[in-house]
């Protein structure tokens, strides 16, 4: 076996990046749970499409109730039973995977972007500036993710669009460090004092070397994030923030359950059992990408 | 290896946890009641706590009212009368000769007088039912069992307010007084009078709080059997009540779900038992919101006469009863044959048509308080109904501390909110006037009603000393709320007790519909 | 010495981070909308009972005295009054926090009991099924959302099979332990108790295992990451070829260096916990800090939710700041 560190070349490639992309696809599709990953991530991203479309009751997940129909389980007209308010659950588990996955992204925008900006002028410019963007880095990671986020959503009220904020807020600390780190190290660069020394402005160097440089660890980090970012809005959720009726979040359906539980398990069951799949499935994902991305973290 | 060593310690604790585990444990063979209740009793303090839903029954436990609910009625406790004189503006109270507090020490008039006036002097809990008509001059002692109240404004119901009065030791108090009336001491400590003592090894904030019976209770023991002490357990979710009654864990609970109550019905060893109850749930409209939209009488008969009713009984699974008004029967004045509303939609969209907004196109926000899901589910009716009438019914859940500060004026009070209220009296008075009295504007008023005609009728009946008078004064105020259509009326939700069989005793008592007088029961 | 010099440096740091912490979470608490006086005095109180208890709490003075008396009393120790137990915080943190403790250092022994041989299982058999097994397993660990597994371990475990307890510390029909240190396993075991620990720990098991769900997979990872790298390195092979036993290589060598990496995530999976612990606590009825935390900031609080953050926010800061020192005397090199 190759030892870590090695790569073994074959003989008909030529140097250059697309056989880097090559290799890489292929390294990629070797571990066959990292395909799994792709393919659940794959069908999760289509239904978060299509929702309403997939729907066999798309109305349930708009206020549509029926009082009859309370607490039936799973059967061939309701795959996954009904709700306290007699609501579909599949359907509303189906429309709400738009949500969890909306959410997860915009709070990995929001994210990477502060935190970006932040470490890079942290990194950059060194000096106090530094050490005041560390200092409060240093204080946003020391309150309990959970608890800041509560505290921000109490403040500025339920709804979706403030959790993914609180939460947003609660993560760019993590990309902050992670760029600064890499814009600190990147600074001593060889390439970089050349560029310096050649009189390119600042703005330039750090957007044209160090940055893209920084982008393959953000990738990572941010694909591994999306799983905690799914998993901490729903537990908002879960919590009576975030989403607000009727829309389906998974965490909110299960908080709704709860009252039922564990007779009626299905209500329950079935949207943390999405919330699991997807997290997993991008945990996976990342962790695919990250062997091929950064191959020291691997064997 | 020492790999192999962890392993197996591993496996052993794994096997060891699985095991079932020996009941064997249990202390001493004592009748001790447990009982499962979802509320904290941080604070035991008569003054500072009030009798609501949640705490009365620690409180009744552990000290004595003047008059105390049972059954259907209020009863003699401490005092044996209180007289008014004919405009009810004074009013003598007796007491009983034996009554003694738990450190022997007898109940006298001069404790009552320093009683009421420690609350007025707090100024919490159950003090806003006297300072609006009493201050430190209204008390007089007469003798060591007769006081005289002299009231700043005549009030015909004020006797219906002492079952509120528990009556404290002065002698404790002040002796454990840090300038504070004994505030810090009386959380956790008890100067009263009643059957039970605080055990204080045992009073665990969060968990348990356990209650020992004293023997020497002056009002004596029902013959059949007693308590030797009883245990009220913090258990929150309503599952694991149901699981906790059905493995024999405790002996009673009473916050178990509407659908829990199912499988409850159908385990041997549990009895389930369910009465009317007193605390109606309504959707508050603002009358008077930005003059429009619910300030329009046409309006509000629309979104009352869209709201399904009959989902309501559905939702709570048969634990609750369509309202038959804004008072419930089950509460002394309660008006029958009111002209009440139904789920219709052509009569709905007809009244829609009549106002200026006869296609709908407008949102109304629809504050609960969080964390309540039924409230969320009633408001959800509501928003499948006036969907059909092209009303968005927007379900915002709310801290209560907000509505409670944006109640103050009718400007920052919200369009409709969920609400329930409990009766802190045993009179439709208690619902009637600081609900759709003006004089509550900003306080319990949260629809900002005003119909001079109902705050004429309300005074009346508050000073009317004649019972079918003042029935028939707060009929009439009934029917013309209706009829104003100021709130919605969805429901009231049905009482519902489980015990375990061997539990015998408890009296249902509206007046505490979840709040049992553990002091008469027993286990067998 | 070296190391109490860093240790008084890092320790230096924490303050201003603690600081930070105490403004940002009062301004917010501050910063909610609605008027908790108003609350804690009832539905019905008349404008008067509110104003007892705006007086009470301080709720009329400007802001930067109110804040003034808030550390003050911090540091003399009074957290100030809840406004509606009307206990004093300290004596409610007091009686919730060990709930927590207990809950957060059983997490984390299960973690390390479980994590930690899974890691070196998966290191030592690298790439072959055991090691696929453990990867998978751990990914999964970290998958979950919390309250859901609590309440599908509650479904399958405590109510179907029965086998452990649904909820809260300890049934009632027995008497708690005399509290020596909160935690109930070892009150009883101080107690001579072993029925009465073996009761706690019963009740403790399903609660730590979602908790710590988290951690196991984390210090599964890293356990493997760090063993996997240590096991290359030059001195093993030393040591191996110097015919030291497997047992010596990997207890002396092996896993003292790998703990480094594991310290970290301890580090980070007790964070977690601290916060999470909310979850658990509500679904399994665990008198702890985070449920009282949660009611506390649905009820706004104020006092209670500065002190329960500012807790923390130190509990965090020196959990962190022992993981420092300890990095320091595992790896000298670290040091400086």
């Amino acid at each position: 076996m190759a030892a870590p560190g090695l790569r073994v070349m074959d003989v008909t490639e030529r140097p250059g990046e697309p056989s880097a992309i090559g290799r890489a696809v292929r390294r990629f599709s070797a571990s066959s749970l990292s395909l799994v990953g792709l393919a659940v991530v794959a069908v999760i991203v289509l239904t978060a499409l299509l929702g309403p479309l997939l729907a066999p009751y798309p109305e349930d997940a708009e206020g549509a109730i029926h009082a009859d129909e309370r607490l039936r389980p799973p059967s061939l007209e309701h795959l996954f039973g009904t709700d306290e308010l007699g609501r579909d659950v599949f359907s509303r588990v189906v429309i709400g995977a738009r949500i969890s996955l909306g959410v997860g992204v915009i709070v990995l925008v929001i994210g990477v972007t502060l935190g970006t900006l932040l470490g890079a002028v942290a990194g950059f410019l060194g000096g106090r500036v530094n050490e005041g963007i560390m200092r409060v880095t240093d204080i946003v990671i020391t309150i309990p993710e959970l608890i800041l986020a509560l505290a921000i959503t109490a403040v500025l009220g339920r709804s979706l669009a403030h959790t993914m904020l609180a939460i947003g807020l609660v993560r760019w600390p993590i990309y902050c460090r992670l760029v600064q780190a890499q814009v600190l190290s990147l600074k001593q660069e060889t390439y970089v004092e050349a560029a310096v020394a050649v009189g390119s402005r600042p703005e330039r160097v750090l957007f044209r070397h160090i940055l893209p440089n920084c982008v393959s660890p953000i990738i990572v980090r941010a694909s591994l994030d999306m799983g905690l970012a799914i998993l901490a809005a729903a537990a908002l959720g879960f919590l009576g923030l975030g989403a607000q009726e009727p829309m389906p979040e998974w965490g909110a359906l299960v908080s709704n359950s709860r009252k039922t539980f564990p007779a009626a398990w299905w209500s329950a069951t079935f949207p943390g059992l999405a919330i699991f799949v997807t997290v997993f499935a991008f945990n996976l994902l990342g962790d695919g990408l990250r062997d091929v991305l950064d191959p020291r973290g691997r064997d | 290896m020492a790999f192999v060593r962890l392993a197996t310690a591993i496996v052993a604790l794994a096997v060891g946890a699985a095991l079932p585990c020996s009941e064997a444990m249990a202390l001493e063979k004592k009748a001790v009641l447990i009982f499962a209740g979802n509320q904290d009793m941080p604070n035991v303090d008569p003054a500072v706590t009030p009798m609501s839903v949640y705490t009365a029954s620690a409180l009744i436990a552990l000290y004595d009212p003047l008059f105390m609910y049972r059954g259907d009625q209020m009863l003699p406790h401490l005092a044996t009368s209180a007289t008014a004189s004919a405009d009810g503006s004074e009013w003598t109270i007796k007491l009983v000769p034996n009554a003694r507090f738990q450190d022997g020490s007898p109940v006298t008039a001069e404790a009552v007088k320093y009683t009421f006036e420690r609350i007025l002097r707090i100024k919490k809990g159950p003090a806003w039912m006297w300072l609006p008509i009493m201050d430190e001059k209204s008390i007089t002692v007469i003798d060591p069992h007769t006081l005289r109240v002299k009231l700043t404004r005549p009030f015909a119901l004020f006797d219906r307010t002492l079952p509120n009065l528990l009556v404290v030791n002065p002698a404790v108090v002040k002796a454990n007084d840090k300038g504070d009336d004994g505030q810090a001491w009386l959380v956790a400590h008890s100067a009263g009078s009643g059957p039970f003592k605080i055990n204080e090894e045992n009073w665990r904030n969060g968990a348990q709080y356990e209650f020992i019976a004293d023997p020497s209770y002056w009002k004596g023991w029902p013959k059949s059997g007693r308590l030797d002490g009883y245990i009220w357990k913090i258990v929150r979710e309503s599952s694991a009540q149901k699981l906790a009654l059905i493995k024999g864990e405790v002996h009673g609970a009473q916050n178990i779900s509407p659908d829990d109550v199912d499988e409850l019905r159908k385990s041997t060893g549990v009895r389930v038992e369910q009465y009317p109850g007193v605390s109606p749930h309504r959707i508050v409209m603002h009358n008077r919101h930005d003059s429009k939209y619910l300030a329009d009488i046409n309006v509000r008969k629309a979104l009352a006469y869209a709201y399904d009713y009959s989902a309501v009984p559905k939702i709570y699974n048969g634990s609750a009863e369509v309202s038959k008004g804004p008072v419930p029967p089950a509460l002394p004045g309660f008006a029958p044959n009111l002209p009440l509303y139904s789920y219709d939609l052509d009569k709905a969209k007809a009244f829609l048509a009549k106002s200026p907004w006869p296609n709908g196109g407008f949102e109304i926000d629809y504050v609960y308080p969080a964390g309540f899901d039924i409230a969320k589910n009633l408001g959800a009716i509501l928003l499948a109904g006036a969907a059909k009438l092209n009303i968005k019914i927007k379900l915002t859940p709310m801290v209560w501390a907000n509505v409670l500060s944006m109640r103050t004026k009718s400007e920052t009070m919200p369009q409709s909110i969920s609400l329930w209220l409990a009766p802190l009296y045993g009179d439709s008075d208690a619902l009637l006037y600081s609900q759709w009295d003006s004089d509550s504007w900003g306080r319990g008023n949260y629809s900002f009603y005003k119909n001079p005609k109902v705050d004429e009728l309300l005074t009346r009946a508050r000073t009317s000393l004649d019972p079918k008078v003042r029935a028939d004064l707060q009929a009439q105020a009934q029917r013309l709320i209706v009829e104003d259509c100021v709130d919605i009326f969805t429901g009231v939700e049905k009482a519902t007790y489980v015990w375990r069989s061997n539990v015998k005793g408890y009296v249902h008592t509206p007046m505490r519909e979840r709040n049992p007088l553990f002091a008469e029961m027993w286990v067998e | 010495m070296h190391v109490l010099r860093y240790a008084a440096r890092r320790l230096l740091f924490v303050v201003p981070t603690v600081f930070g912490v105490t403004v940002i979470v009062f301004l917010l608490a501050r910063a909610v909308p609605g008027d908790p006086a108003q609350l804690a005095a009832g539905e019905q109180a008349t404008p008067e009972m509110v104003e007892v208890f705006r007086r009470e709490y301080r709720l009329d003075q400007p802001l930067y005295i109110q804040y003034a008396s808030y550390i003050s009393g911090m540091v003399r120790g009074d957290f100030g009054r809840s406004m509606f137990t009307g206990r004093p915080v300290r004596d409610d943190l007091a009686s919730f926090l060990p709930a927590t403790l207990e809950l957060t250092a059983a997490s984390i022994v299960l973690a390390l009991v479980i994590g930690v041989p899974s890691g070196v299982l998966s290191a030592v058999y690298r790439n072959r099924w055991p090691d696929q097994c453990a990867r998978t397993v751990a990914l999964t660990g970290v998958s979950f959302p919390v309250f859901w597994l609590a309440m599908m371990l509650q479904l399958v475990l405590a109510v179907s099979w029965d086998l452990l307890p649904i909820g809260g510390r300890f049934p009632s029909q027995y008497k708690g332990p005399r509290s020596v240190t909160g935690f109930y396993t070892l009150d009883f075991l101080v107690a001579g108790d072993w029925e009465g620990a073996w009761v706690a720990l019963r009740h403790l098991v399903l609660p730590a295992l979602c908790l710590g769900a988290g951690a196991i997979a984390s210090i599964t990872r890293i356990t493997r990451t760090s063993v996997v790298d240590v096991l290359g390195r030059d001195f093993v092979r030393t040591a191996r070829a110097m015919g030291f036993s497997e047992t010596v290589v990997m207890g002396k060598y092996v896993l003292k260096n790998a703990f480094i990496g594991t310290l970290t995530m301890i580090g980070v999976a007790l964070t977690f916990m601290l916060g999470g612990s909310v979850l658990v606590e509500s679904v399994f009825d665990w008198p702890g800090i985070g449920l009282y935390a949660f009611k506390s900031i649905v009820q706004l609080d104020f006092q209670p939710i500065s002190a329960f953050t500012v807790l923390v926010g130190v509990m965090v800061a020196l959990v962190n700041l022992g993981i420092d020192l300890l990095y320091g005397i595992f790896d000298p090199r670290i040091r400086h």
